[in-house]
């Protein structure tokens, strides 16, 4: 008897092979079995790369949520510390956090006082920007640099080694850039991001002194990792704001959009410690507790001053003025220690002058204050 | 995705001593798989991921108690089955049985990379997977076990809670069907061929 398609096809161990090879069917069978083959083993119901790892960034943050599982971590440092008896200094080095581009931005000598926002390129080239409002745009070779809407720089990019950029943001002045890969960061008064002039194969890396908002761009193989001097951020494509600046004891990140992970490595022998952070949370660490904290909140509030405002809910004078002093340079004295607690809450528009900010503030929360020439003291 | 026994069997077990990295190379390994069967339960992509979630937080939480197993792959689609059925009861089967709304997703989606075809092409596929959606449940869950993923009769009677039998009448059905579609409209998928890589 001569085999059907449907005879081939329905056999226990139905193979491209087997198909060629079967003997008792004519050629057109075989034809017509192949094609249907070839139809049946296509994927019909595929999920995107970057879907996948969506869920996955779910499923961990649900376990983290799940178990807060103490009895784990002491059996992980046990086990941590046995390997490091084992291999001793080579372990070390492995999981060291001090990776290149944290060096590269340790070893860039600041000046506090400068006013001018500073672009610095491959082989210590250094661009000066006056305005208060800057932007700057990589191409995709990352090789030529549009700076505002009038000037255009070249920079010539060494083949093998990365070659780190630097953007630094005095008090007083922001900057919007766009990096090689298509993300986009805003860096407020008093920051400065290391990041290298097109990234490499596998991973996206900067780092971070100071506060931005980051709108990465989507590229599930490329996962944008931000560093700072407490802990790293990872993302896939996403918007969060993150507040780091080496001079403070808090850092703090709000997410938009997406998922990130956070981890922070306390221990070079030690496994790094992760957060999941979702939309609309806050996620904090103080120095002082040594402790991660997550609160809730409203993600534009703290993404609004990109568009020249700050919205403050219940937020402490001291905080406020630490902002203001920053956003617009000029040193704040307060006479009254007791006044830092006060809170406030409401809306400044940054457009104005610090004397106009300070009077909105002054409305419901009620204190003096006597301006001077880059100087202002509240009593 | 062919069986690996001895591999499967020594990610199985790492997984169960408390390795992390086990747990999220599962996950790498067989979420696209189970992404494909789920879908074959439900229409609703975000449903499917949610009981994908579940199941993969049921695997750690109790991941010392777990028996072993030489096919994952085979474990796993009975575990999520079962997470899907529990779901689909709780939410009301009604709701997300309505995929007759969705049929042109049956076909292989156009992102595919491979899928540079002309419109010739595209109108034989689109008979193709109409043709699919014609037939049973059982009948597109049976192609789609046996060859996305390889599985023997038995496993697949397991899945859809049949006979060995019954697997084998229904799949022996569903192929004289198609056989049928193929032959009326003269369809030829040479082309097609070329594009999808042997596997």
């Amino acid at each position: 008897m001569k085999k059907k398609v449907e005879d081939i096809l329905a056999e226990e161990k139905a193979t491209e092979q087997k198909i060629k090879d079967e003997a008792k069917a004519s050629p057109k069978v075989l034809d017509t079995a192949n094609q249907l083959y070839s139809y049946l083993r296509t994927p019909k119901n595929k999920w995107s790369v970057l879907e996948k790892k969506q869920l996955n960034f779910r499923i961990q943050h649900s376990i983290e949520t799940i178990t807060r599982r103490k009895t784990r971590r002491i059996w992980f440092t046990a086990a941590s510390f046995f390997i490091l008896a084992l291999s001793g200094g080579v372990w070390y080095n492995q999981v060291d956090q001090h990776s290149e581009i944290t060096e590269f931005a340790n070893n860039i000598k600041e000046n506090k006082n400068d006013t001018i926002t500073r672009l610095v390129l491959s082989e210590a080239r250094a661009i000066e920007i006056p305005e208060v409002e800057s932007e700057i745009q990589y191409d995709t070779k990352g090789e030529e640099i549009a700076i505002g809407a009038n000037q255009t720089i070249q920079q010539k990019l060494e083949p093998v080694k990365p070659s780190y950029n630097t953007l630094t943001v005095p008090y007083g002045k922001r900057s919007k850039i766009t990096l090689s890969e298509g993300t986009t960061v805003w860096l407020n008064s008093g920051s400065k991001m290391v990041y290298p002039a097109v990234f490499a194969e596998n991973k996206r890396e900067v780092y971070l002194d100071g506060e931005a908002i980051f709108n990465v761009s989507k590229d599930p193989t490329k996962p944008f990792i931000v560093k700072s001097h407490q802990f790293d951020i990872e993302v896939i494509g996403t918007i969060f704001n993150l507040n780091a600046y080496s001079e403070d004891k808090i850092s703090s990140a709000v997410l938009k959009e997406g998922s990130i992970k956070l981890s922070r490595k306390t221990k070079a022998y030690l496994p790094a410690e992760n957060k999941m952070v979702s939309p609309g949370e806050k996620i904090t660490f103080d120095a002082n507790e040594e402790k991660f904290h997550v609160t809730n909140v409203d993600p534009s509030d703290y993404l609004s001053w990109h568009y020249g405002y700050y919205v403050f809910k219940s937020e402490t004078l001291g905080n406020i003025l630490k902002r203001i002093s920053r956003y617009y340079n000029i040193e704040i004295d307060l006479k009254h220690q007791q006044l830092a607690r006060v809170t406030f809450s409401g809306r400044l528009d940054l457009k104005s002058s610090p004397a106009e900010v300070l009077n909105t503030i002054k409305k419901t929360t009620p204190f003096n204050f006597k301006e001077e020439e880059q100087r202002i003291t509240i009593y | 995705m062919p069986n690996q026994p001895n591999k499967d069997h020594l990610l199985w077990k790492s997984f169960k001593d408390g390795d992390d990295k086990a747990f999220y190379d599962l996950y790498d390994q067989y979420s696209d798989a189970l992404y494909g069967f789920g879908m074959q339960f439900s229409k609703d992509t975000g449903f499917v991921k949610d009981c994908i979630h579940d199941l993969f937080l049921d695997l750690h939480k109790y991941r010392e108690q777990l028996k072993p197993t030489d096919s994952i792959q085979f474990y796993l689609f009975r575990a999520l089955r079962r997470i899907i059925h529990k779901q689909k009861l709780k939410i009301g089967l009604l709701n997300l049985n309505r995929n007759h709304e969705q049929t042109s997703h049956l076909h292989a989606p156009a992102s595919d990379e491979a899928l540079i075809h002309s419109e010739m092409q595209q109108k034989n596929l689109d008979l193709l997977a109409n043709a699919v959606s014609q037939l049973t449940k059982v009948q597109q869950r049976a192609l789609f076990l046996k060859f996305e993923q390889d599985l023997t009769y038995p496993e697949i009677a397991t899945l859809l809670n049949i006979s060995v039998e019954s697997a084998r009448t229904n799949m022996y059905r569903a192929l004289k069907a198609l056989r049928k579609t193929l032959s009326k409209d003269r369809i030829y998928l040479n082309l097609f061929l070329q594009f999808f890589p042997k596997r």
